[in-house]
Parts: C-alpha cells; structure tokens; sequence
C-alpha cells in the first residue's frame, strides 16, 4: 500500500540544511496497525505529514497503491488523501464555529456527496460513536475525549483505507485515551490500516508493528 | 457546501463583535457615499438626454478671436438650413423673462421665444393644445404645467388670456409637460413665446444688428458634425474673410459638462468636478476595502486553525479562495441593507448641500445595477488578497501549534504588506484633509477680496417694464424719501451678472480701432451709489441733456487695454453713439472674480431696469416692506422681485461652495472610515502583543518597550503617509487654483498641522491600546492561552 524509498526531509536555514528525516526506507501493507515512536523532535510528525500528503519530502520516492506521489501536482494530491485517508490530531483539531453534526459533515462536503446520502452517513456515524445527542454541540462544549472521539469520527466517515493518527491520545486522560485505542483497533479488525504516533509504550501494543524513530533515522 | 460557509461567516461574525461591527460600518458608509455620488455623477451626466433626437441637436456657436458664444445672427438659422444640406432643420430662438400677469396675480418666468420648428428639433411633449401651432400665432403663449399653476392654480389655463410684461395680451393656447430638472440652460423654460414677434420692434432677419439669437440645427442621421463645421467655415470665409470669425456647431450631448463658451451662455457643469467626484467616490470604497483586506489578514492567525483543517478534510486551495471570498461577499451584503438606511438618513442633507433634490427610485434598473456592480466590486477587492493569503498558508505548517509563527518569512511579508495599505490609507486622508482645508481657504478669500464697491446693504429691484420716464422719477423719488434708504441708482444690469458687450471705437496712435467690451447703461447715481471711486474726469450731468449721449466713463483696465494716453477728452464710439470719454473709475470687480478684470464702459441711460437702493444695516425687513409698498403703488401688478447684491455675489460661487461643503463632508467620512479601520487594526496588533506584555509583566520586567515599539512604528508609516501625501496635494490643489484668476497663495502650514492632527490621532488610538493591554491582568491572560 505505502512504499517510501529513501525519503529524506530537511529544512533549509540560511545556508545550513537541518536533517528532520534520513534516508527512510518503509513499507507498509494494508490492514497494518504501525505505532511510530521515539523521543520529541526526531521526526515522527513530520514522517506522518508526508506518508499524509500534506507535506512533501525534500527527497526520495513515495508511492501509494503502486502511484507515484512524489510527481503528483497539488490538486491530485488533495484528492487523493481527500478520497483515501483520515486524520486524527492530538489537538483534535475540529472547527470551533461548526457544530458537532456540521463538523462531521464538511468532509463529505469537500467529496460532494448528495445531501441525502450525507446526512444519513452523518447520522450513522453519530450513532456509532454514541454521540448523537451531542450532534448540535460546538467543540468548546465537550470533554477532549468527546472531542477526540468527534475527531476520530470525522477521520473514518469518508471511509478511508488509511487512518494516521499523531498522538491522539496525548491529551487525554488513561481512560478516554484507551477508549481511542480500542475503537482503532476496531477499526483495524475491520480492514482500516492504521499508523499511529505515540510516546505510550502501552498504546503502542495495539498496533502489530513498532517503529522507533531516533534523529530521523528508523531503528527497527 | 455554501451553507456551510455561510454558518461559519456568520458565527465569525458574532464572535468577533468589533470587528466585524468595524467592518460593516466602513463597508456601509462606503458603500452609501458611492451610492450618492453616483446619484450625483448620474444626473450631472444625464442633463439633456431626454431629447428623443439628442444625437443630431446641435447648436451654432460663434467664435470671434477666441472668445465664444453660443450666440448668432439671427438669418443664421435659415441660411445654414439652405445652404448645408446635412442639416435636415434649423430654429434660432432667444431666452428671455418675462412678467405674466392674470387678474390680480403675477409673476416672473423664464422662458424661450421660439419658432414652431422648435418643437421639432427638441423634446418637449404637450399635455394640452397643440404648441406648434400656438408659436406659429403672434397672440398665443404655451406655459409648462407649473408655469401654468403659478398663475391659475388649479384652473384650466387653455384660453385664458394674460397679460405679458405690462405690454402685450396673449391667449394660453397649449400646455407642455414640465422641463426636466437637468435641461440645459435656456432649455429650461417655463414658457414658450411666440419668436414672431421680434418682427414687432427688432428685425430679427437682418444680419447685423442683433447677434444674440441661439441657433440650434438638427443634422441627417448620417452625418458627420465635423464635415458640417468644415462646410459652414467655407461658407463663412466667403461673406467674411475675418480669419478671427468663426462659426462652428457643437452637439448637444456636450453642452453641460463641454460648453467651454465664454458668455451667455450656461451656467453649466464642469466635467471636473465630475471626474473629482467619481474619483473621491472610487477612493471612499478603497479606504472602505482596504479595512476590511487590513483586518482579515491581521486576523489571519485566527483564522489558520480553520484553514488548516479544511484541507486536511480534502478542500483545495480554490474552494479556501472561494471560501474566503464569499466571506467578504457576505459581509458586503450585510452591509448593503444598513447603507441603503443611511442613504435614506443622508438623503435630505445631502440634497440641501446640493442644492438639488435628487430623489433614488430603489427599483429603478440603473439603480439595481450599480447597486450589484458595488457590491461584487467592492467583495471582490476587500476579499481577493485576504483569501490567496489565507489560501496559501501551509497545512503542517498551521496544524503545529507550538511553531512560533511570527518569525515566518511569509508572515514578514503579510505585515509589511499590511504596513503598505495602512500607508497608502493614511495617504489618501492627508490628501483629502489638506485639500479640503485649501478648497476653503481659496473660497474664503474671494468672498473677502475687495470688489472695489461696497456690496453690503445695497439691494436691487426690477421696476415694471414700458412706463413712461416721468413714472420712474417719481417712483425714484418716493423710495429716497423713506428713512431707512440711504441713496439709490438705476442700471441695466447687475455687477456680476453683465451680459451686455459691445463693439466699440476708439484711437490709438491716430490710427481707429475696433474692440470690444462689456457695458454697463447708468443714471448719475449709480456710479455714488455702488461707492465705486472716480479716479479722473466727472460724472454723468444730467442737465446737459445734449452731451448726455455723447459722454462715456470706463474703467482702468479699459485706459490700459486702449492704451489711452490720455482718456479724459479722448475719442470714443459705442452702441451708435460718438463722443469722449468724460471720466476713468477704478477697477472693480464686475463679474466673476475668477475671472480677470475686462475694459468696461458705461453710458448714460435714463429708463430703469433695476433701482439699485443702499438702506441702513438696521431693520431690512422693514426697508423691504416699505419699498415693496411704492412698487405696489406705482407699478400695479409688477410683482415685487428684490435681492442683494452680496447674494448675488454668494450665488456666483454657489457651484464652488457647494462642491467644497460636498467635500468637506465625504473627506469626513473617508477620514472616518480611514480611522475606523486604524482602530480595528490597533486593535488587533495590539491584541497580539497581549501575551508578550503579559509574560514581561510576570517575569516583572517593564512593558514600555513593547508600547515605545508600538508607537513608534506607527510614527514611522504616518511620517512616510506625509511624505507620499504632500506632493500629491500641492500639484492637485496648484491645478485646481488655476481656475481662478486671483489666489491665495497655498499655505504649508496647513500641511504641517494636518499631519501632526492625524500624528496624534492615530498615536492617541495606538496608545490607548497599548495601555489597556498594558494594565491587564497577567496571569488571567495568560490562563486564556
Ligand atoms: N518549518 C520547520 N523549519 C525548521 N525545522 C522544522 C520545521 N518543522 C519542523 N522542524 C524540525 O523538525 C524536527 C522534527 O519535528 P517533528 O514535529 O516531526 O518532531 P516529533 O518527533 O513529532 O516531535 P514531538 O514528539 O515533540 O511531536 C524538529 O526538530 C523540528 O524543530
Ligand atoms: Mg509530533
């Protein structure tokens, strides 16, 4: 599903080029549940970014189902995450002036879907999640973990083969954040792969492979 | 998907209660002075359009060595019609006044004397009778349905008959529809009078004797006016080879705002100040843009999170352009509503400013349409670089809170992009202020300049037309004995208001030389009367009877021109009569002070067109009630008509006056949107700068510094907005002077306070910020973070 090939990311400052990720070499399959780990800095977010598509590497090869990435424009670029993958942030990141309902919607704005099948999805999902009474609720009204949940809802309604999750439970206490890892492991048994960051030892069990990052090197 | 973004507008909206209040009002005033301005613009534009056959009116215009009326001989018009065959018909015509009386009622109008072709040539649709015909029958008169109602109310006037300037009767025989209010003068007549009857006492086919007709020609379809110009120049240089005469046709469509003739003619509209206005017009929706551009990228950062996640969720950059777009489109529509509440508010003022009344039909289709066209104008240039800007801020980039955003090489640029509009902004209000500040300087100045009389309390009244000299002296002698009269003195017109010009002769060097010059018909008092100084020779002695007709006076500027060595004695000819030049006054200004002084002769005429009367500065109601009286007594049914001759000078300017008050008052509320958008951006700089002077607090170091940087870099952009904005002044205001023949000089000490006026308040806005943020409650912020 995923192939990088010696992805390198690096930032240049003046006349100095600060290396974030060396050399990357991954292969992930589909129905994976991966944890990336490893200390603050060395890289983990930014290798998400880009296996995400929201950022690009400085060098190397990507490609996703067999296309090339690394050669993409940025329009096809945003339709293809926007078509096969989901998003999970430890800052939840939902739109404060939507309500729950309208933020569960927007993504299924950006695919066109008809506003009959949209609704019924919403709805669906809310019901999944157990949330519906909280559907005409802002962000700022609910707990993190209700958010996070919100979140995690927001990811999977389109339906993505992939979801990337960068520390979703970092800001949450140990029992919301082991209600995030049980319904992504769900969400795994049910074919979704999965790659998650996290500094948890613990959360990092759910997945069935780990990946330390150190200084933007893979130490397996 | 547009729900969406409007649900999320909206509730920005509401959330961010300043600013978007700051938004809309500028937004609204904007919109609302642009609206009237174009109502303004509209019908200064509109004047004359009316005319079904607009595009093939023309009038003939006489130049003579550069100097052009609108005036003819009066063969003029049959001559041309015969002998150019592009000209399909022609009619001379000649605007006049008169006083129409009907039993006990009487008033005065203004009106054309006019052939029946006239009615071919122009636009003017009957309501009753066939006007045609009336013009084609000595005895008849056509009013317009108001000239109508001044006199018989709410009578039938078809049939009634009147009496006309005390001299004639005259059946109404035809009704026309009321002139619309942008017709040209003398197209905006309220009575239609015979021309048949100049045959009476002026023989209007000769050549020579009188050349003060209008002589308006209808052109083929096809033709070409500049073809037809040729042909009556050729036609022309073959009676009179006068290389300085010259005849030439110019389109109605041009009249009013193109006249650029030199007497009888107008008043007109100035293309200037049309253009001025449109331009001031274009500028108020700037200023009202570049807020809203201003705000929303300083307020960008609020706004990322949002950004970010949308793509994340799958938006391209287009739908967050589109997005951020329709944001500013919403806003422009909200505001829309609230400006149409304030064109109803400013409505009446501005008419009363104008001296118009200007009325908005909201569901007229040009009003529509300009409504539209600001509204997708106006959302298109507040929101085009407030959406690529937010459009292109990166996703990781938005999404990692703890990246500090400030050191971003991008955001450098936002805010010196921000810097620039603020700049441009500020600019744009000095310009505005100072020039406004100069416009009145200059209009102070001619209003105060000596006129070389003295204007104040001297009042002057038409007397009835075609009584007998014995009438008037005794009329005369009754106003000089009421005690409130100090003196008095009778003309044939009005300083200011001269319109009679002569050829005259004189010698220089014993060679005869033709000239010509304004006129003045004068008793003996008059000259005592205005206060108007002799500087050589005498007055006018009405004993001597004989010499009476054979003595002329002239101003200054006339021994000059002339070149008179020495006027008194001297040979002169003028309007048939020969004689000397009997007395010099000094100049004065009779007519326009923004022209320069001209030759002037007066004569000697004992009939009386106007009494002019000094009265004491005390209890001019009275005065006026008392010669009212003797009017009444000895000219019966001559309504009273009296005015002062300083008005009338105000009334010169009035076009001036009224555009430097419209000025002063759009300059207003430019300078008030220009401010309003500085407080909002203040606002939210300062806003940011919350949290670092916050942390100094706590880390208990002082907070000055981060207020001294504050204001100083305002000091800095409104220093460069000088520097851009006084340059631009002085060249436009040095422009502008030269309209006018005697100025003031441009006071730079205006410039100066200006930019010290708009220094302080922007600091004064700045610093009550800077302090607020500055007293707030460290810890309490900082939580909220
Ligand atoms: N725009 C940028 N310019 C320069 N350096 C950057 C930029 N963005 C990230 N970095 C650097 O890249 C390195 C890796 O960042 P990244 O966010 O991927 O780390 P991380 O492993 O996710 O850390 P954490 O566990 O704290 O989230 C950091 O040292 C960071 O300073
Ligand atoms: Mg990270």
């Amino acid at each position: 599903m995923i192939q990088l090939k010696n992805i390198t990311k690096y930032y240049k400052n003046k006349f100095i080029k600060t290396f974030v990720l060396r050399n990357i070499n991954l292969e992930v399959k589909e129905g994976e549940f991966i944890s990336v780990m490893g200390p603050s800095g060395s890289g983990k977010s930014t290798l998400l970014n880009i296996i995400g598509m929201l950022d690009a590497p400085s060098e190397g090869e990507y490609n996703f189902y067999d296309e090339s990435v690394h050669k993409m424009k940025e329009k096809q670029l945003t339709e293809l995450h926007k078509s096969h993958i989901g998003f999970v942030f430890q800052q939840y990141h939902l739109i404060d002036e939507l309500t729950v309902f309208e933020n569960l919607e927007t993504p299924l704005l950006y695919q066109k879907v008809k506003t009959k099948e949209r609704k019924a999805r919403v709805a669906e999902i809310l019901d999944q999640f157990n949330i519906v009474t909280k559907k005409n609720l802002f962000p700022s009204q609910l707990s993190g973990g209700q958010q996070q949940l919100v979140a995690v809802a927001r990811a999977i309604i389109t339906q993505p083969k992939l979801i990337l999750a960068d520390e979703p439970t970092g800001n949450l206490h140990s029992e919301q954040g082991k209600e995030i890892m049980e319904l992504l492991k769900k969400l795994n048994k049910d074919g979704t792969t999965i790659i998650q960051v996290t500094h948890s030892e613990e959360n990092a069990k759910y997945g069935n492979r780990i990946i330390r990052l150190m200084d933007g090197w893979i130490e397996e | 998907m547009i729900k969406n973004y409007i649900i999320v507008t909206l509730r920005n909206i509401f959330n961010n209660k300043i600013y978007s209040f700051i938004n809309l009002l500028g937004l609204s005033v904007g919109i609302a002075c642009t609206i009237l301005i174009i109502v303004w613009v509209r019908y200064e534009l509109g004047y004359d359009n009316f005319h079904t056959k607009l595009n093939q009116i023309y009038r003939v215009v006489t130049e003579y060595d550069g100097f052009r009326t609108p005036t003819t001989p009066g063969p003029m018009a049959a001559y041309l019609k015969s002998e150019i065959p592009e000209i399909v018909e022609a009619t001379r015509f000649k605007g006049d006044n008169i006083i129409l009386q009907y039993r006990d009622k009487s008033c005065k109008i203004n009106g054309i004397n006019a052939e029946p072709m006239f009615l071919d040539l122009f636009t003017f649709p009957s309501v009753k009778g066939n006007p045609a015909l009336a013009l084609d029958d000595a005895s008849s008169i056509v009013l317009t349905q108001s000239g109508a109602e001044k006199l018989f109310g709410d009578e039938d006037p078809i049939g009634k008959v009147v009496k006309v300037s005390n001299k004639w009767t005259a059946t109404v025989k035809s009704v026309v529809e009321d002139v619309p209010k942008n017709s040209s003068p003398p197209l905006n007549f309220e009575y239609l009078y015979p021309f048949k009857v100049y045959y009476y006492w002026r023989d209007p086919d000769n050549w020579t004797n009188n050349s003060d007709y209008n002589t308006w020609v209808l052109l083929d379809e096809k033709a070409d006016f500049t073809e037809v110009n040729r042909k009556i120049d050729e036609l022309i240089k073959r009676h009179n080879p006068d290389p300085k005469l010259k005849f030439f046709v110019q389109p109605l469509s041009e009249i009013h705002l193109n006249a650029n003739t030199h007497r009888w003619d107008g008043p007109h509209g100035d293309i200037n100040t049309v253009l001025i206005f449109s331009f001031l017009a274009m500028i108020i929706l700037a200023i009202a843009c570049i807020n809203f551009t201003n705000l929303a990228t300083a307020k960008s950062s609020l706004r990322s999170k949002e950004i970010g996640i949308r793509k994340v969720i799958g938006a391209t950059r287009l739908q967050i352009i589109k997005q951020h777009l329709g944001e500013s489109f919403i806003f422009t529509s909200l505001s829309v509503p609230i400006s149409l509440i304030m064109i109803e508010l400013f409505l009446p003022s501005f008419n009363e400013i104008a001296g118009n009344i200007y009325s908005i039909n909201y569901l007229e289709s040009w009003f529509i349409i300009s409504l539209i066209s600001i509204l997708i104008i106006t959302a298109f240039f507040s929101g085009l670089y407030p959406s690529i800007m937010l459009s292109s801020l990166g996703i990781t980039k938005i999404l990692q809170e703890n990246e500090s955003f400030s050191n971003d090489r991008k955001n450098w640029s936002q805010i010196s992009f921000r810097k620039v509009l603020v700049i441009f902004q500020f600019s744009i209000s000095i310009i505005v202020i100072i020039s406004t500040l100069l416009i009145f300087n200059q209009l102070q100045y001619i209003f105060e300049k000596d006129l070389g009389y003295d204007a104040e309390n001297l009042l002057y009244i038409t007397t009835g037309r075609n009584y007998s000299p014995e009438v008037y002296e005794r009329f005369n002698h009754e106003i000089l004995e009421l005690s409130s009269v100090v003196s008095t003195g009778s003309s044939d017109q009005i300083p200011t208001d001269t319109d009679f010009v002569l050829g005259v002769n004189y010698f220089h060097n014993d060679q005869k030389i033709s000239a010509s010059s304004p006129a003045f018909m004068i008793d003996e008092n008059f000259l005592a009367n205005y206060k108007i100084e002799l500087i050589a020779g005498e007055n006018f002695k009405p004993e001597n009877k004989t010499s009476l007709k054979e003595s002329f006076i002239i101003n200054e500027t006339a021994v000059r021109e002339f070149g008179l060595k020495n006027p008194i004695g001297s040979y002169f000819e003028a309007y048939n009569r020969k004689g000397k030049v009997i007395g010099v006054v000094k100049d004065f200004h009779f007519e326009n002070l923004k022209e320069k002084i001209e030759p002037l002769v007066f004569m000697y005429f004992d009939e009386c067109y106007f009494l002019n009367i000094r009265i004491k500065s005390n209890n001019t109601a009275e005065s006026i009630n008392s010669i009212k009286a003797l009017v009444e007594k000895h000219f019966p049914g001559h309504p009273f008509i009296y005015s002062f001759v300083d008005d009338k000078i105000e009334a010169l300017y009035k076009k001036e006056v009224r555009m430097g008050e419209l000025f002063k008052y759009f300059s207003f509320l430019a300078i008030f949107i220009s401010i309003l958008g500085l407080y909002g951006l203040v606002a939210f700089i300062v806003d940011q700068k919350t949290k670092e002077i916050s942390i100094r607090k706590v880390l208990g170091s002082s907070v000055s510094s981060v207020v001294r940087n504050l204001i100083s870099s305002f000091i800095i952009w409104i220093v460069i907005a000088n520097i851009i904005a006084w340059p631009i002044t002085y060249w436009a205001i040095t422009k502008w002077l030269q309209n006018f023949e005697y100025k003031t000089e441009i006071d730079l000490g205006v410039f100066v306070i200006v930019g010290v006026i708009i220094l302080l308040l922007s600091l004064f806005t700045v610093s009550l910020h800077a302090v607020k943020a500055a007293l707030i409650n460290p810890v309490k912020n900082l939580r909220n973070e």
